[in-house]
């Protein structure tokens, strides 16, 4: 009961930064977690357009004519256990018909862990463009990742077979990119994470397709 | 209460250089080490300190006379804790770049040497006033302190400064001068030993000037 | 069950790779103050590696049944009070740091009991940097480190007890062998022609700056370990029956 009279003043300071901190949590947690999405989504009509370098204005100008629905594919990985990937599915509004679907997935890079989008064509035949969302390669070699010149190399790339990774300049009709320049573990690395990626959606593309248009025959 | 001890005044120019947190206490180590890859994380940390140190001081000030003496550690963690999370979410909220960058090192705020020492050597002991001017004195200190590990590294390893290129551009052929072990954790350690050797030689040496001027 | 490959990875991760004082900074106070001596730092890696590990494992407990976002007790308890119709949306994460900061005091108040009891030399030793293991940042950063990868993270990735408590322990390990390394050079520091405005801090800074250097040579390993433990990365073709989707509400 002693530490009862002498902790009154923990208990109150506890309750009354607990209200503020709720306070916190319902008027910011919703803006949170809205960051978290749009930053994946600006990232969207780039990626399908095949053009990293899509200013944030021209980005919000496309999202508005795009009906985006995210779905969870979980695939069973061989050797046991199972990967799940965010997957968008993009369609036009109005008249409709499928944009392409964008798939995030990570993997091991060569510091930490590497964060992108692909963006594959409606049939899943084609590659239409790859984003990196987050990465903590080497600062001025591997994180040239992010940048337009690497990204863009995987524009209408052949889905349908891995893509490859090469030092040199891949030869005109070869499905390759060519790695960064003292950053080959980098380059492999994120070409490893989209043909796993590219993989899975091909593979769930029915599934998908089926969840797809019971989710829009519920109702927008 | 009494109200002895350094006023508002005094509290804030000392803790500009006199007792500058990082160069003459040493504390607050690991935010110095961590996020003074580029200047626009260091401000974004400052400023963040600012806003704990601040707080946290002058709720702690306001209520001194209530502390319990083996209880006051537990309340100024309690108090730092709850400030560091807002900081914390409105970072997260308004500034989602600067947040992902600085990742787990906002939350070390509530263990950073710098608060907890703050609200036990001022803030539990004088008015608010006094606490408050502390709290922005060691913040701007604090502040300078990691503007000049960031400046260095930041121009010597990017060639730029708060994002500003200035030289060695990605693409030109400057790019290869770029000391880019500055932006990694060993150049942190190096330029911080450095810095702080300078930082005593330079205290030294114009103490030594005063005694000197002294004697004469 | 996550395999021991995993673990491994986990384990070399946290101690060697992303060795927490010389690639993450964090625990440099004590790095600093504590490594003039090899037993003392010795003593001191042992205490950290002690307290991260309960800390870690008691937060792991409290972050996975309490505070995040669907836990199942804080579930149970809101459904006395009211109806809750997405689990998802009982979320306490927002008391996290106050909640692990509590966890991290006491774990420190626990270890100083049991020192005190079982090796009193080292307790009196360490002196007054006990209890301000406290303050050490590595431990508060394991503690985050666990709930990054629990809040919000799916159930497949989600770690476990197991994984958290591996991860916490290395990084004590980690701690450890930095300090005793840098309390090993220290020594020799001592007989050593430092200049006078580097003596101390400063010339510890820099043989830092030159450990993690050294440590920088391990970047990368785990990948190849990746490999070692998965085997080489074949293209196995997914089947596509096993795969399934599902629809991701937003949480409006």
């Amino acid at each position: 009961m002693k530490y009862l009279k002498q902790a009154w003043l923990v208990l109150l300071l506890a309750i009354a930064f607990g209200a503020a901190l709720a306070g916190v949590q319902v008027t910011w947690g919703p803006k949170i977690d809205a960051n978290r999405e749009q930053k994946a989504r600006m990232q969207i009509p780039g990626i399908l357009a095949g053009r990293p370098d899509l200013s944030a204005a021209e980005a919000a100008d496309a999202l508005e004519n795009l009906l985006i629905r995210k779905l969870k594919l979980s695939v069973a990985t061989p050797g046991g256990g199972e990967t799940t990937y965010e997957v968008y599915a993009v369609s036009r509004k109005g008249a409709g018909g499928e944009a392409g679907w964008v798939v995030k997935a990570k993997g091991s890079g060569y510091a930490d862990v590497i964060q992108l989008l692909v963006g594959l064509s409606p049939d899943g035949r084609k590659i239409t463009g790859m984003a990196v969302l987050a990465n903590n390669e080497t600062p001025g070699l591997g994180n040239k990742i992010a940048n337009a010149p690497f990204e863009e190399q995987f524009a209408g790339l052949n889905a349908e077979t891995p893509v490859t990774v090469t030092k040199e300049k891949p030869p005109a009709g070869a499905n390759g990119v060519q790695a960064i320049s003292g950053a080959t573990i980098s380059s492999e690395a994120v070409s490893e994470i989209v043909n796993k990626a590219v993989e899975a959606v091909r593979a769930g593309l029915p599934a998908l397709r089926k969840q797809l248009s019971e989710v829009n025959a519920d109702g927008e | 209460m009494a109200n002895d001890g350094p006023t508002p005044l005094e509290r804030f120019l000392r803790g500009i250089i006199p007792e500058n947190p990082v160069y003459r206490q040493l504390l607050g180590m690991c935010p110095t080490l961590a996020i003074t890859g580029t200047m626009a994380q260091a401000m974004t940390m400052s400023g963040a300190v600012l806003f704990v140190l601040l707080c946290a001081n002058v709720i702690i000030s306001l209520i001194r006379g209530l502390l319990k003496p083996h209880l006051r550690i537990l309340v100024f963690t309690l108090t730092i804790a709850t400030f560091v999370t807002i900081a914390d979410k409105f970072l997260a909220a308004f500034l989602p770049d600067m947040s992902e960058k600085l990742g787990p090192y906002i939350p070390l705020i509530i263990v950073n040497c710098i608060i907890i020492c703050r609200c036990e050597v001022c803030a539990s002991k004088q008015k608010a006033a006094a606490a408050a001017a502390d709290a922005v004195g060691q913040s701007i200190g604090f502040g300078l302190a990691l503007a000049s590990i960031a400046t260095v590294r930041e121009l010597l390893g990017f060639g730029s400064w708060f994002g500003v290129q200035l030289f060695w551009a990605e693409g030109t052929a400057g790019e290869q001068y770029r000391w880019s072990i500055l932006s990694q954790p060993p150049g942190a350690f190096i330029t911080l030993g450095l810095l702080l050797g300078a930082a005593l030689w330079i205290g030294r040496a114009l103490e030594n000037r005063k005694k000197g001027l002294v004697k004469a | 069950m996550d395999t021991i490959g995993s673990l491994v990875l986990v384990a070399i991760g946290a101690a060697l790779i992303n060795n927490y004082v010389l690639h993450y900074f964090v625990g440099i106070c004590p790095f600093l103050g504590v490594s003039r001596r090899v037993d003392t730092a010795f003593g001191m890696g042992c205490a950290v590696t002690f307290v991260i590990s309960i800390a870690a494992a008691l937060s792991w407990m409290f972050t996975y049944f309490i505070l995040q976002p669907g836990a199942p007790l804080a579930v149970a308890a809101a459904k006395l009070f009211m109806t809750v119709e997405n689990p998802r949306s009982v979320d306490l994460s927002v008391l996290s740091y106050i909640v692990y900061i509590f966890v991290i005091a006491s774990s420190v108040q626990f270890v100083e009991m049991y020192l005190r009891r079982f090796f009193p030399s080292l307790y009196k030793a360490l002196g007054v940097f006990l209890p301000l293991i406290t303050t050490n940042c590595a431990i508060l950063f394991a503690c985050l480190y666990i709930m990054k990868n629990v809040v919000g993270v799916g159930p497949a990735e989600q770690w476990g007890l197991v994984k958290s408590l591996v991860l916490a322990f290395f990084a004590g390990i980690g701690f450890t062998i930095a300090i005793v390394i840098m309390a090993g050079i220290r020594e020799e520091l001592d007989h050593a022609d430092v200049p006078e405005p580097l003596k101390g801090p400063g010339i510890t800074l820099i043989v830092a700056g030159i450990l993690a250097l050294a440590f920088l040579g391990f970047t990368g390993m785990d990948r190849k370990l990746e490999t070692v433990f998965k085997g080489e990365q074949t293209q196995t073709t997914i089947q596509a029956d096993n795969v399934s989707v599902e629809l991701m509400k937003d949480k409006k």
